[in-house]
């Protein structure tokens, strides 16, 4: 039980630096777009091809 | 009545995984399309090697299938203001050598978008980045020293979107975007509190005591203070005002359950009792409400976005200005004019200003002003307004009156500002809570007295305590905001956009419907319905090239129609000739061919307009034209009859023309020849209306109806004037804003029903004493947990069946194209 004397304390600091954390990130504008990041992994960052067209329709 | 025959054979565009309208045939080395813009933007990603976008997109599971845009008359020259530093200075930043701007996208709709747009770095190298928001529909760009943003501009052109600039912390500016980010913190500081403190109260509930227990009650004081003393001070702060200003608002009765609880909770653990601590259904309670007012918050600022953002469209016009004694012009911006400046407006333009004509003559479109979609002849010397598009010839004005004297930009600025007036409606959420929360104010209070005037002092606390807590007021403060919140987002992913969630209450109410004819109803265009007598592929020819020159109506529909059969080929014509009014004629290889509008014939019906092909004065064949329904439009029609919603058609044609399509539809009442004005006056006789229309020439109208619902393709002046736009043309999308409007209020009259219920109940089994404070504290949460889930509940089937509609008609297209 005594655990709990080091632990609590310990707990209350951690919650603090995660509202810290979120409140830093949060003014770093990531929760500004939050479906973009979720697709952008998805690309496999394929280098884009210029082809030559030999008929081209512009 | 046109009927399309939808077998299983309909092909689907190549581009943009849309069916192909019959009678469209547009095709490229074996590649089907629906219009020219998915046939450009498709060259565009072949040649550059970006076909992985339809991979890509296959592979979504939320498909979006949209059509690119596409500008026929665009004049780059008027962009060019993107690269002007006196104009940069609002948009601009810059970081050394890097410049950039933000830019809000029209036509970005899926996430296939969002990686198209990010691979432009790679299309130009003097593109150093290019980063999406999908969740504002901005793209920020960054460029180069010596780069210009108009190549830029043009690039994105190429994939079918449009690019309107975003001005550095505009409306949505900093100090707006800093309040949001506050409530954000709140939210997160009450959340994290609450979370800890239900940890410790798992502990208290089950059991701990003596040492351990007082410290854990103590730990969720402290945990607690932050909630009270930093998150639910907006709360505070609201139920303050509204109380000076004598109204009810929810975050009142919220304030007041919050501060008793909490000096309850306090006076008890002082005391040492530890019977009555509610620091964690209180803190939960904050943490639920402020969330739900910050997910609407966020909507509603989004909303405001697009309408702010394509404002700025506006101004940053370009026009071409005579310098005084020169014959040359300089691109000067539309706001700088002055009267007495003479510009020279090229064809296809819009006139910006209020001007006189002083050199040439030319066919301008009048349909702003008047809804006259045909074109009419300006003479020199004819005064004409603002917002008339030059079809025919460039022609020389002088200008009469500056950009914001002048007719349209009036008439804009009178729409916003009427706009802008707030909205004092009491909803029927406020009104109930009101009256809820007196009534619970009076039991507790009663309670109270009564059981410490017996002397039970000790009871009476408990009793009133309870009854407080119990009756959650979270019903309305979370519910109807959450369920108008998801409704809008819902909507807006369908392409329905609403300024504020008023108009979907609004909506539900309906009684009166009125529609605007052309171009809401009906298709706009004058479509080739019918050919009578000969027809062959050197006719077809023959029509084509005679037509091909003028910007007609008529004209543009032959174009069309012998487009989607043949391949046309435009034959050499002599002494060619179109008259006002009359049609065209021309000589090909020595013969006379014209092409005549007739009237009187005795198969032209009162809607339809005829056209005879006539070889050396013998007449060939007869076309008639026909401005077609759309295809919705009955089945929108029927919905609204069958609600029991009077229809009206109103429209600036003649009598005759608007019965036969009101006949067509079946709506109850019809009114013709009227003016703009006209259409508003009897819009503002009649209650609960509502009035969909064209946003261009029906402003007044829009304003006037309860709520206005413009049906058009680009947000731009539309946001403005109505409460509701549609992002396309389709009409069912009308039938399903109708359906969730009246499904959402629904719910929300359901959920409010079961608060009373749940509110009486609890109440009632509290001030028995069969409900202590603890028990009662858990209830609480779970009332606002079950209707939480309701509407979640609601709108996850709507989605899930909305998705497996679209995947199926996508499937039945694919598989039903055969070769």
């Amino acid at each position: 039980m005594s655990a709990l004397l080091v632990m609590i304390p310990i707990s209350v600091l951690l919650a603090g630096f995660f509202v810290a954390c979120f409140i830093l990130s949060s003014k770093n504008n990531q929760f500004e777009d939050l479906e973009g990041p979720s697709v952008r992994i998805l690309s496999d960052g394929e280098e884009v091809i210029k082809k030559k067209n030999l008929d081209k329709e512009e | 009545m046109k009927n399309s025959l939808k077998t299983s054979e309909q092909k689907i565009c190549d581009h943009c995984f849309l069916p192909i309208p019959p009678g469209v045939s547009i095709e490229n080395q074996g590649r089907r399309f629906c219009c020219q813009a998915c046939q450009l933007v498709y060259g565009f990603l072949q040649t550059n090697g970006l076909e992985n976008y339809y991979s890509f997109k296959n592979n979504l599971s939320d498909f979006a299938a949209q059509q690119p845009k596409y500008l026929e008359n665009f004049h780059w020259q008027e962009q060019s203001y993107v690269d002007d530093p006196e104009w940069q200075k609002d948009y601009l930043q810059i970081n050394g050598q890097h410049r950039t701007i933000k830019f809000y996208v029209e036509g970005m709709h899926c996430m296939a978008c969002l990686w198209l747009l990010e691979k432009l770095p790679q299309l130009d190298e003097k593109i150093l980045e290019a980063r999406v928001n999908f969740f504002n529909k901005s793209l920020t760009v960054t460029i180069n020293k010596d780069a210009k943003f108009l190549e830029v501009l043009k690039l994105v052109s190429q994939m079918g979107y449009l690019l309107h600039p975003v001005k550095n912390e505009f409306e949505l500016s900093a100090k707006r975007k800093k309040e949001e980010r506050k409530q954000l913190y709140r939210v997160a500081v009450a959340g994290a509190c609450a979370g800890n403190i239900m940890l410790f109260a798992i502990s208290l509930y089950a059991g701990a005591d003596a040492e351990w227990g007082r410290i854990l009650e103590w730990l969720s004081l402290v945990f607690f203070l932050p909630v009270v003393f930093y998150s639910a001070t907006t709360l505070f702060k609201n139920a303050w005002y509204t109380l000076k200003a004598r109204r009810f608002s929810v975050d009142l009765a919220a304030s007041v359950a919050l501060i008793l609880g909490s000096a309850m909770s306090v006076y008890d653990l002082l005391q040492g009792i530890g019977e009555a601590l509610y620091f964690d259904s209180l803190s939960m309670f904050v943490f639920l409400f402020l969330s739900a007012k910050y997910i609407l918050l966020r909507i509603q600022s989004k909303a405001w976005q697009m309408n702010s953002l394509d404002a700025q469209g506006q101004g940053a016009l370009q026009i071409e200005k005579f310098i005084e004694n020169d014959a040359q012009t300089i691109l000067s911006r539309v706001e700088s004019l002055k009267r007495g400046d003479l510009i020279c407006l090229r064809k296809g333009s819009v006139l910006p200003v209020d001007a006189t004509v002083l050199e040439g003559k030319s066919y301008f479109n009048f349909a702003i002003i008047s809804g006259e979609s045909l074109p009419v002849e300006v003479q020199e010397g004819q005064l004409i307004k603002s917002g008339a598009r030059n079809i025919e010839n460039d022609l020389l004005l002088r200008v009469e009156e500056t950009y914001q004297d002048s007719y349209m930009n009036k008439l804009l600025s009178q729409v916003e500002n009427s706009w802008l007036k707030e909205s004092n409606v009491i909803g029927l959420t406020e009104r109930i809570a009101f009256v809820l929360l007196n009534l619970l104010l009076l039991i507790a209070a009663s309670v109270f007295v009564y059981f410490s005037y017996v002397g039970l002092s000790q009871e009476a606390f408990q009793r009133s305590l309870a009854i407080l807590i119990v009756a959650c007021p979270c019903a309305l403060g979370i519910g109807t905001p959450l369920t108008l919140s998801f409704a809008l987002q819902s909507l807006s992913r369908r392409g329905v956009v609403l300024k504020s969630s008023d108009s979907l209450l609004k909506i539900a109410n309906l009684k009166n419907v009125f529609f605007d004819k052309t171009g809401t109803l009906t298709q706009g265009n004058l479509e080739l319905v019918r050919w009578k007598g000969e027809q062959s592929e050197e006719l077809l020819n023959i029509v084509y090239s005679l037509e091909q020159r003028s910007q007609h109506p008529i004209a543009l529909s032959f174009v069309r129609y012998v487009k989607s059969r043949i391949n046309p080929r435009a034959l050499y014509l002599e002494e060619y000739r179109e008259t006002e009014g009359v049609g065209v004629q021309a000589k090909i290889d020595a013969q006379l061919w014209s092409l005549e509008k007739i009237i009187g014939n005795e198969n032209l019906r009162e809607h339809q307009s005829a056209v005879q092909l006539r070889k050396n004065n013998q007449s060939i064949a007869t076309m008639y034209f026909e401005d077609q329904l759309k295809e919705d439009a009955h089945e929108l029609v029927e919905l609204f009859k069958n609600h029991e919603i009077q229809t009206f058609l109103l429209s600036g044609d003649r009598q005759s023309v608007a019965t036969y399509y009101a006949a067509q539809l079946g709506l109850e009442h019809c009114y013709a020849d009227l003016l703009p004005e006209e259409k508003a006056q009897i819009i503002q006789q009649s209650k609960n209306s509502l009035m969909i229309g064209d946003g261009l020439n029906d402003t007044v109208a829009l304003n006037k109806a309860d709520v206005g619902l413009a049906v058009n393709g680009s947000i731009g002046v539309n946001l403005r004037s109505a409460d509701v736009v549609l992002l396309d043309n389709s009409l069912k999308k009308i039938e399903e804003l109708f359906l969730l409007s009246k499904g959402s209020v629904s719910l929300i009259k359901r959920n409010i029903l079961f608060s009373v219920f749940y509110n009486v109940l609890g109440v009632s089994l509290a001030a028995l004493g069969y409900l202590n404070p603890l028990a009662a504290a858990i209830f609480m949460p779970l009332s606002s947990l079950t209707i939480l889930f309701s509407i979640v509940h609601f709108f996850k089937v709507r989605t899930n069946q909305a998705k497996a509609l679209e995947q199926r008609k996508v499937l039945i297209n694919i598989q039903g194209v055969n070769s």
